[in-house]
């Protein structure tokens, strides 16, 4: 095992702290923002749409002082599988409405309708990974805990337990910088002895075997950290979520307004696009990829 | 002393939070992928799932799949591990599947506790196997399930047949290095014996 | 004068390199250990001394600067790291946390069994490795390790690492965290096999242990070496010690204070029965001990 910093892979790198207007709105109106326009992604089918949250994600990028070409550099581990999923649509797949047939022969079936199918396909994965990265973007691990918990705290009046949810995903972050040291310990400690973890062909139960000197120290260390937090929580007369308070406030300002009405209608219109059937009649509805 | 707010006590959202973290961690660094052949890998993201279910119940199970669909959804968009990886920005494949791993093996332990409590035999370690066996085989099947379920007609030889063979050649060792690992791990925990009695060295 | 077995020039190193976490945990480390000898590496926590240790088994090759272990040059792509790791011993910081496997016996029998050892023959060293270690073969051998003491894991830890009948042993706090007889027991060991010839190289906090085992000490401070030298010249330097927020020993301490006071004693005596001895004959004001 070459590369035992692994902190390196668990640091939410993405974060960019730029200190723009983005940065600064409320968590929870970034994870809003970031929900609502996935799931319009999700359900809209429009080619016109999803080129017009290109667009939108874009600008907001620009708006959030983050570099375009970091940004869609993030892209380029999907395009192995956008162009997969484009050429097997192209090819393959089979459409009734898709116009004129331009080669047909043994499986393969290209139709017109299928090159427009592929396109927005292809758009629609862009369109989700750039929202979900732009998220990660100018949210840091801190926010993304404080978001969790005011989303969740209206649900917490029904009885949801929200804020023991946000405890959770809380421990969690704070926990994964620990796990990546305690691993890169581990790693070393048993190569020292001898073990080897890399890349020696060997029969698939050998493999998983080889792995245990890491992995049941890792989670026992773990559960030992557990039951020592479990302690100090209790000796901290820790009683649950009930008339909590927050050192650190986050307080909702105009900008998140004004950043959840931009959302709301961007959202409306791609939804419009969608079910009003606004684009060109050639391009189809996408209820798959 | 009174427990934190009665439903949910301190340590089911300790271990509920770390065993999360160890989902993401094995996923972020690619150490839940053990590679097989040529690109082929098993994953093992799904035993802390299992433990945590197996150790605090269904409730923390459905919490940790939840949360590991999350950040496998996030990492499918910002750091994808594999080619296929992208395609786990749809939810209904990275988080709806995983939320059912925890129940599952969670409901297998207990029944095959209660069936061994009737022979009379201790059945803990056995049900740790069949409960990393069920929380694995649920990833497995509903992963997979779902993507059959989307895009079924869409292309002609996605078929369930097609489908139901990658469940068994990767879905079986899969379910099979789950089921060793939740033993070594829970086994370990609670000092509970099994198998051998012995050290593995022959005689001189 | 024996050959030196690591010779390490200018050595440095980044931790996290290229990211805004990055951190120089070696600044131009220069050390030479000889065979057979005993080397302490004493410094503040953060000093460096685990990432050197790190460099001397081949954990890390070096990012500038050379190592050269057993003769062999670690920046060297021919060199066989493993094969290195198995002459170069290196025993973690509290090593009971690297348990796995279910039962003693297979545990220390890990190692040795992945260099290729089987049957009667990894027996006979498991069976050596936990006798070295303080640790009854027959007794231990299939005890499951979840049962163990904090003392006889500690044991298990160590035993893991002589199985590989490593020729340098390196050892990170070896005595951290112990209660006082597996304290001194593990000393005990560590002096049988000083006095076996092994060559060793701790990095520790605890004074004592040093000044029992110890030939020769480097001080370590912000990745760099400050000074070094034998055992009495380092610990007769207590304000320089003290600078870097390093103690000296109890009986060097000892020492200075009745100095202090114009009692006719030397600077450092590095056992309880040496400080016995110096104290007994400036009581009886017999002729005073050349000053070591």
């Amino acid at each position: 095992m070459r590369n035992t910093e692994f902190l390196r892979n668990v640091t939410i790198g993405q974060y960019l702290p730029t200190d723009s207007p983005v940065h600064r709105l409320h968590p929870t109106t970034k994870m809003l923002m970031g929900g609502f326009c996935v799931v319009a992604a999700i359900i809209s089918g429009s080619l016109g749409g999803f080129v017009i949250m290109v667009l939108a994600v874009t600008a907001a990028l620009r708006l959030a002082r983050i570099p375009l070409l970091y940004a869609y550099r993030g892209l380029r581990p999907a395009v192995p599988i956008i162009v997969l999923v484009a050429a097997l649509q192209i090819l393959f797949a089979s459409q009734s409405d898709g116009g004129a047939v331009l080669w047909s022969g043994w499986i393969i079936t290209i139709t017109a309708g299928d090159f427009l199918v592929a396109a927005t396909m292809a758009v629609r994965l862009v369109v989700l990974i750039l929202i979900i990265s732009f998220f990660t973007f100018c949210t840091s691990a801190k926010e993304l805990t404080h978001g969790t918990e005011q989303l969740l705290r209206p649900l917490g009046r029904i009885g949801f337990p929200a804020h023991e949810l946000a405890l959770v995903l809380t421990i969690a972050l704070r926990f994964l910088p620990l796990l990546a040291m305690e691993a890169e310990r581990l790693v070393k400690a048993q190569v020292s002895r001898g073990a080897d973890f890399g890349k020696r062909r060997m029969g698939l139960f050998k493999r998983v075997y080889r792995m245990f000197p890491l992995l049941v120290p890792l989670f026992l260390a773990s559960l030992r950290r557990g039951e020592h937090l479990v302690l100090a929580m209790e000796a901290r007369c820790y009683t649950g979520g009930k008339g909590r308070t927050r050192l650190v406030r986050f307080r909702f300002g105009p900008a998140d307004g004004a950043a959840i009405t931009a959302v709301v209608l961007l959202v409306a219109a791609v939804l419009a696009a969608h079910f009003l059937r606004l684009d060109s009649v050639f391009l189809p509805r996408l209820e798959g990829f | 002393m009174q427990n934190a707010s009665g439903r949910f006590p301190v340590r089911k959202i300790v271990v509920a939070g770390l065993m999360s973290a160890i989902a993401i961690f094995l996923g972020a660094t690619g150490l839940g992928f053990i590679s097989w052949f040529a690109g082929v890998s098993i994953t093992i993201m799904a035993v802390p799932v299992i433990i945590g279910a197996v150790m605090e119940g269904p409730v923390v199970g459905l919490v940790v799949g939840f949360l590991f669909g999350v950040f496998s959804l996030i990492q499918a968009a910002v750091a994808p591990k594999s080619p296929l990886d992208p395609l786990f920005v749809y939810p209904w494949l990275s988080i709806l599947p995983r939320l059912f791993i925890g129940p599952a093996a969670w409901i297998v332990y207990v029944s095959a506790k209660k069936l061994s409590a009737l022979i009379g035999k201790a059945g803990e370690p056995v049900a740790l196997v069949l409960a990393g066996i069920a929380g694995s085989l649920t990833n497995t099947v509903l992963v997979l399930g779902m993507l059959g379920v989307f895009y079924l007609g869409y292309l002609d030889w996605l078929t369930w047949p097609w489908i139901g063979s990658i469940v068994v050649a990767n879905g079986l060792p899969e379910a099979g290095a789950a089921a060793v690992l939740t033993l070594a791990v829970v086994a370990a925990w609670q000092g509970i014996e099994h198998g051998r009695r012995k050290s593995r060295l022959e005689e001189e | 004068m024996s050959r030196p077995v690591i010779e390490i020039q200018d050595l440095s190193h980044v931790y996290m390199a290229g990211t805004p976490q990055a951190k120089t945990s070696l600044r131009e480390v220069n050390l030479t250990v000889e065979e057979g000898a005993v080397l302490a590496l004493i410094g503040p926590t953060g000093s460096g001394k685990s990432t050197l240790l790190q460099h001397m088994n081949g954990l890390y090759t070096p990012q500038s600067g050379s190592v050269i272990v057993l003769g062999r040059d670690l920046a060297d792509r021919v060199t066989d790291l493993r094969r290195i790791r198995r002459e170069v011993g290196l025993v973690f910081q509290n090593p009971e946390h690297q348990i796995f496997e279910r039962y003693v016996g297979d545990e220390v029998a890990f190692g040795p069994r992945t260099a290729g050892l089987s049957g009667g023959e990894l027996t006979r060293r498991v069976r050596w490795a936990m006798e070295l270690a303080g640790l009854d073969f027959s007794l231990f051998k299939d005890r499951p390790t979840f049962a163990l003491s904090g003392g006889e894991r500690r044991k298990v830890g160590l035993a893991g690492v002589i199985a590989l009948k490593p020729r340098i042993l390196l050892l990170d706090e070896p005595t951290s965290g112990l209660d006082p007889q597996t304290h001194e027991e593990l000393l005990c060991r560590m002096e049988s096999l000083r006095g076996q010839g092994m060559t060793m190289v701790m990095a520790t906090h605890d004074m004592d242990d040093v000044a029992r085992l110890a030939d020769r000490i480097v001080v370590l401070d912000g990745g760099r070496v400050v000074f070094g030298g034998t055992s009495r010249e380092v610990f007769a330097r207590r304000e320089a010690l003290g600078a870097h927020g390093l103690e000296v020993p109890v009986t060097v301490a000892l020492m200075q204070r009745l100095r202090e006071r114009g009692w006719d004693v030397p600077r450092a005596a590095l056992s309880v029965e040496e400080a016995e001895e110096a104290v007994a004959a400036a009581l009886t004001g017999s002729r005073r001990r050349p000053t070591g």
